[in-house]
């Protein structure tokens, strides 16, 4: 038997296809997966965005409007949100023509007129703040009527201006921690590099189908030579199919090398439960291979076709080439990543990420054996007293 | 006839990689398909906002009423872990907890607290800055010892003051951003589909003793490779058109406009050009069992490199500088392009046609090297 699963190694190690899946693509992968997402997290966070004022006469006048924007735009101020450049009307038209600012602000009397040429979220935001800004100042006039009224009503007539601006402003300062707010710090971006380890696993079926091949008389003269001698079929194939677990946990070891020293992504504190559930989900891309190679009838040419396409339309659905498609399908049709196993590992490693309580884990694990199990039975059946009456 | 028979049996072996790239491309434009309204009129980006009200109280109400109007609220199972789920992937940026008698202590001045979890991007700050406004109005009139009803009624008044907007484009660009984004993803599967079944003809029929045969046989060699040629540019011919078929179905009405019209050319220049690239791949790669691996690297590192997958504006620079080499970067440029552009004056129409241009000249020199390498290996012993 050692002797098989040392040649067996030998044939697959030798097969530069397999470690070109195996050992070279899920590297040159991850270094893409690496290049494209290194930037979106910052991309995604608000940026100070440039926009036009129009200095007109009703600008000059509106005293609570130049004081708001100049601390939205004051460089020096944690919370400035724009880059405000002054202008008249054609200009800043001109500028927005451009694409040189997001945005026009014009005052007109109490009127507020915004001109943007594309909706996204900067037009918002100076929506947003230039409605703020308005409705503050309608809630100065509202609480000034108040206190005049409330002067008035207690007899005195002598409005003391400074008084009641002094009292508005010490409510408006007022503190507010109505909301109490955590920032998830959670990182999606860990989905591309969960399904990329899940990818790793299920390629390595194409190993153990290939060494599968190798022990089937219709598929190769290897085949042909080990049905016809005395050697057990049962531990010869054990033996084949052990060689392939072990050049698949060595790629698998090498990537998860590679994303960590190299590509600086973090798996966490757990590290004997990552283990575990690659170990698990390497497993269940060695049954895959097993049912493909045993189960399907067609050319080995086929076989890794197969192999490959439902490695990678399961990859796919579980979020490789666009991070929320895994959610969009959980929540959608969850039946159909219950049934995926590159869903259950890239599961499986985002529950140890994101939750406190491992039951999501155990889960993937348990549901990634039972996958592996049902296809290993089904193919020993399968393969089990396979006679050929001619090839 | 032999030559172009032999060509779809070899295309029929291996139409289950055509089906899978093209499945891909259908679950993608399907998830992305969403029932946005189209307009033309400014409408401001809306947040996904979840709030659980376990309070109840006409203030809780009234605000979750005011996040209806400016945020969407999304349809979140009721369990820990959906939510927190929901928050990870973006289907909420802000999840909001008003607990229970909350109303009541906000009223009577005593500490109550909203928990608020949210995420980092952009969405979820200007969600936040959304609700803020709503309770420092609320904490501002708290204070004049209005009722409940007075309270609501004194935040509705203020918060339905808005600033007047004019759009100065016409361009239904919900549509048009749908309409980008299916041909970007496309240009993955029209990479994948186009290069894995050429290379694979191409290499069936550069096998040794297929070759041998075809030399000595009695049909004239340029008419043989004329017909290889041209069953070639029928499938790419093809495919291009059962993906504009599917541009109907995914993009809408869009595509019958003149954007249409140009997503359409831009996407037939780049299956031209992809074309080519398969022409390269199968000239150079002897090996059936290497093809696969050529083409999910070249597919896959062209679509991530280029913005098919991840939008070209979050990508770092360096990466988009390597982009300009590749061809799928100016078919994207185009199709990004094509969602800002109001009239298709000259600015425009140089834009897209330089693209274009550099697309074709990109197939030109794909052509070359196919040339040089096949000369290069013409000799069998």
């Amino acid at each position: 038997m050692l002797h098989t699963f040392h040649y067996s190694l030998k044939t697959l190690f030798r097969n530069r296809m397999l470690l070109f899946w195996t050992f070279a693509f899920p590297l040159i992968l991850g270094s893409l997966f690496h290049m494209a997402f290194s930037n979106i997290s910052e991309s995604e966070k608000l940026t100070v965005f440039p926009i036009a004022i129009i200095e007109n006469d009703s600008w000059q006048e509106n005293e609570f409007f130049r004081e708001a924007f100049s601390a939205l735009g004051d460089e020096n101020n944690a919370d400035q949100l724009f880059k405000i450049r002054y202008a008249d009307r054609p200009e800043a038209k001109a500028w927005l023509q451009n694409g040189e600012v997001e945005g026009i602000l014009e005052l007109d009397g109490e009127n507020v007129l915004l001109t943007f040429d594309s909706e996204g979220i900067d037009q918002t935001i100076l929506k947003f703040a230039a409605d703020e800004v308005a409705q503050k100042k309608q809630i100065v006039e509202a609480l000034s009527q108040e206190e005049i009224k409330a002067q008035l009503a207690a007899g005195n007539f002598a409005i003391d201006a400074d008084g009641i601006r002094e009292k508005i402003e010490a409510r408006l300062a007022e503190e507010k921690d109505t909301l109490q707010t955590a920032v998830s710090e959670l990182d999606y971006v860990m989905i591309e590099y969960y399904s990329l380890i899940a990818m790793t696993c299920l390629y390595g079926g194409i190993l153990a189908m290939t060494a599968l091949n190798q022990n089937l008389a219709n598929l190769s003269d290897k085949g042909k030579r080990v049905a016809v001698s005395p050697a057990s079929k049962g531990r010869t194939v054990l033996a084949s199919v052990a060689a392939s677990f072990a050049a698949q946990l060595l790629g698998l070891a090498i990537l998860f090398l590679f994303t960590i020293f190299v590509l600086k992504v973090d798996f966490g504190s757990h590290s004997g439960l990552v283990v575990l559930l690659a170990v698990v989900g390497s497993l269940a891309g060695l049954a895959l291979g097993i049912a493909v190679g045993g189960l399907v009838k067609a050319s080995e040419n086929s076989k890794t076709g197969i192999l490959i396409a439902i490695t990678m339309f399961g990859c796919f659905l579980s979020g490789m080439m666009g991070i929320t498609m895994k959610y969009v399908v959980d929540k959608n049709v969850p039946w159909v990543n219950k049934l995926n196993p590159a869903a259950m590992i890239t599961d499986g490693f985002y529950a140890l990420y994101a939750y406190h309580s491992f039951s999501r884990f155990w889960w993937n694990v348990a549901s990634l054996c039972l996958f592996s199990a049902v296809l290993i039975i089904l193919s020993a059946c399968v393969l089990r007293r396979q006679k050929y009456d001619s090839i | 006839m032999t030559v172009f028979k032999t060509f779809w049996r070899v295309w029929n072996q291996n139409k289950l990689t055509v089906i899978l790239f093209t499945m891909i491309l259908l679950v993608f434009s399907a998830s992305n398909m969403g029932t946005q309204e189209t307009s033309t009129s400014f409408t401001a980006k809306r947040p996904d906002i979840l709030v659980i009200d376990r309070d109840g109280s006409a203030l809780a109400q009234d605000f979750t009423r005011y996040v209806e109007k400016f945020a969407d609220q999304p349809v979140v199972e009721d369990s820990e872990n959906a939510r927190a789920d929901a928050l990870f992937y973006n289907d909420a940026d802000l999840i909001l907890t008003i607990p229970q008698n909350f109303g009541a202590r906000f009223l009577a001045g005593e500490d109550a607290h909203i928990e608020v979890r949210k995420s980092t991007n952009y969405n979820a700050a200007y969600a936040e800055m959304l609700i803020s406004r709503y309770w420092e109005t609320a904490g501002i009139f708290r204070q004049s010892d209005r009722t409940e009803t007075e309270l609501i009624a004194a935040i509705s008044e203020t918060l339905t003051w808005e600033s007047s907007v004019s759009l100065t484009t016409e361009l239904d660009t919900t549509s048009l951003q749908k309409g980008a984004y299916f041909f970007n993803f496309a240009s993955y599967s029209i990479l994948a589909c186009v290069i894995y079944i050429i290379a694979f003809v191409l290499s069936s029929f550069r096998e040794q003793k297929i070759q041998k045969r075809t030399v000595v046989s009695s049909m004239n060699l340029r008419r043989h490779n004329r017909i290889l040629l041209l069953s070639n540019l029928l499938y790419s011919l093809i495919l291009w058109l059962f993906y504009m078929l599917l541009s109907l179905l995914f993009v809408g009405r869009a595509m019958f406009s003149a954007h249409g019209a140009f997503f359409a050319v831009n996407a037939f220049v780049f299956t031209l050009c992809a074309t080519t690239i398969a022409f390269f791949i199968g000239t150079l790669v002897q090996n059936k069992n290497a093809i696969g691996g050529v083409v999910n690297v070249v597919a896959l590192g062209s679509s991530f490199l280029c913005g098919a997958f991840v939008p070209a504006e979050f990508l770092p620079e360096p990466v988009l500088k390597i982009a300009h080499l590749l061809p799928t970067y100016y078919y994207i440029h185009s199709n990004e392009a094509l969602t800002a552009v109001e009239h298709f004056d000259r600015a425009a129409l140089t834009s897209f046609f330089l693209n274009c241009g550099i697309q074709l000249a990109f197939a030109v020199l794909f052509l070359a090297l196919t040339n040089f390498v096949s000369y290069k290996k013409r000799k069998i012993a």
